[in-house]
């Protein structure tokens, strides 16, 4: 198969990725971000008016996935939509059908794994790390700031990856890169920064509890005691509100019950109670 | 918001990013960072999946560090913990309004969608490319005039704030109930029952961590 389609053209799909959510709507959801992402390639595939036109109504139709991790697709269709460009008439129709397939086939998968493994692992993760580094430097502003772009960097360098090597890897294997995905066992890294996530959590805990701006000096004998005080009267809090979440019970409404206990208790110590 | 539903999702917009950076620009980079890793976690739980749009973490943290940038010009009671409080309540409501604008917006993104098959059966498919820089704008417009609203909203209410009492004993411990959520929410999350041993594991190594603080960082 000849190809027209450059590296160039494969780098602007790359970069309009970061724009593919900018549309989103309830109705056909990514559906015009995809397609503003494969406009670059419309010129390579030298379509007539009528395939333009059929392309464009084909890629307009409903679409959605994870923002990262639709760039893999991004490459799969991109690949096929270069074999259909240049398929004979017999084979149209099978090629046609195939991108139909392939695009509703892995929008689901690649939704889910975006979902598990970004929002519900590797951002908390992150989140939590980033909560530990300030506590941990917070008289020092300067040490706070450099970790906040640490978490930056850290965090933009595995969203920049899925979306290059998805848009590239995806061009150039199509839908063999399931296999590459598959080897990666999501699901294992997925518990794997979980298990960092509770340990960064337990660390928090610890932090808050024997931290010297949170009220206590270790120099004095009496530090131990309260820390260790506080950090049980800070568990059995944590212990509570997570309670409540697993009742569904929202953080709002935690918090605001949270906050009406303590005006209630100030109010009935300024009335002498 | 633009950042994590419109362009790149670099994640700038998460509160413990935003907020120091707005209190940074501010002049107020310490109340940025405390109000970052207080309002980080406060809705992570509820993840933007499919078409659901939880309340905007990112709305709740940048209406209370403009809001408490506004309140220290103002005078001294932008430090005090009521008024702390008056500023969370703005965030949060800010929150849940930034969530429903989300929603209002994908709703009116609809409209782009129709506008799209319009010009594909015209032929004008050059001007498909410039849909999401409309959407972005028409995004940033929407969430521009919430914080405006919210900003001026706050300052309109600020004479009234003179009331308040200034002290209180027992309001100070409302950071307490804002960090108990965020571990709550990250055991939540990443569901600790299975993993109650790195938990474990965790709070020893923080306790040392937190004691060799207090120790090398008076």
């Amino acid at each position: 198969m000849e190809t027209h389609i450059t590296k160039k053209d494969l780098l602007k799909v790359f970069f309009r990725t970061h724009l593919m959510m900018a549309v989103w709507n309830f109705q056909r959801m990514l559906n015009l971000g995809f397609l503003f992402c494969l406009l670059p390639i419309i010129k390579s595939l030298r379509l007539n008016e009528e395939k333009k036109r059929e392309f464009y109504q084909r890629h307009l139709n409903f679409y959605n996935s994870h923002p990262y991790f639709a760039s893999v697709v991004l490459g799969i269709i991109i690949k096929k939509e270069e074999e259909l460009s240049q398929a004979l008439p017999a084979d149209y129709k099978n090629k046609l059908q195939t991108i139909d397939t392939l695009k509703r086939g892995f929008m689901g998968p690649m939704g889910a794994l975006g979902d598990s493994l970004v929002w519900e692992s590797f951002r908390p993760m992150i989140s939590a790390g980033l909560i530990l580094i300030i506590l941990l430097t917070l008289p020092h502003l300067s040490l706070a700031y450099a970790g906040i772009l640490i978490y930056f960097l850290l965090y933009n360098l595995l969203n920049e990856y899925i979306r290059f090597v998805g848009v590239f890897e995806g061009y150039k294997k199509g839908e063999a890169i399931i296999k590459d995905i598959n080897v990666l066992n999501i699901p294992r890294i997925n518990e794997k920064l979980k298990d960092v996530g509770v340990f960064l959590t337990g660390t928090i805990i610890g932090v808050i509890g024997f931290t010297f701006y949170f009220g206590t000096n270790w120099m004095m004998p009496y530090y131990y005691v309260q820390a260790v005080f506080r950090l049980i009267l800070f568990i059995s809090l944590a212990g509570i509100i997570w309670l409540g979440l697993r009742k569904n019970i929202s953080t709002t409404v935690i918090f605001l019950t949270g906050l009406s206990i303590l005006i209630a208790a100030e109010l009935l110590r300024n009335t002498g109670f | 918001m633009l950042d994590s539903a419109a362009v790149g999702q670099w994640m700038i917009s998460h509160p413990v990013i935003v907020a120091p950076l707005i209190g940074w620009v501010g002049g107020e980079p310490l109340a940025g960072l405390i109000i970052g890793i207080l309002c980080q976690m406060f809705w992570s739980h509820k993840m933007p999946v499919g078409a659901y749009n939880p309340p905007e973490s990112p709305v709740l943290a940048i209406t209370c560090i403009i809001n408490y940038i506004l309140a220290s010009k103002m005078g001294p009671m932008g430090l005090y913990h009521p008024m702390m409080i008056i500023i969370l309540l703005f965030g949060i409501a800010g929150g849940i309004l930034g969530g429903d604008l989300t929603i209002y917006i994908r709703n009116f993104n609809n409209r782009f969608s129709l506008l799209a098959d319009k010009w594909v059966m015209e032929g004008a498919y050059h001007k498909i490319q410039w849909i999401p820089l409309m959407a972005m704008g028409i995004t940033g417009a929407f969430y521009t005039l919430l914080f405006f609203l919210l900003g001026v909203i706050f300052l309109a209410l600020y004479p009234l704030f003179d009331y308040l009492p200034m002290g209180g004993i027992y309001l100070r411990y409302y950071p307490w109930i804002l960090l108990a959520i965020s571990v709550a929410v990250l055991l939540e999350i990443n569901q600790f029952k299975k993993r109650w041993k790195m938990l474990i594991a965790g709070l020893a190594f923080g306790c040392l961590a937190g004691f060799l603080h207090g120790y090398f960082i008076p």
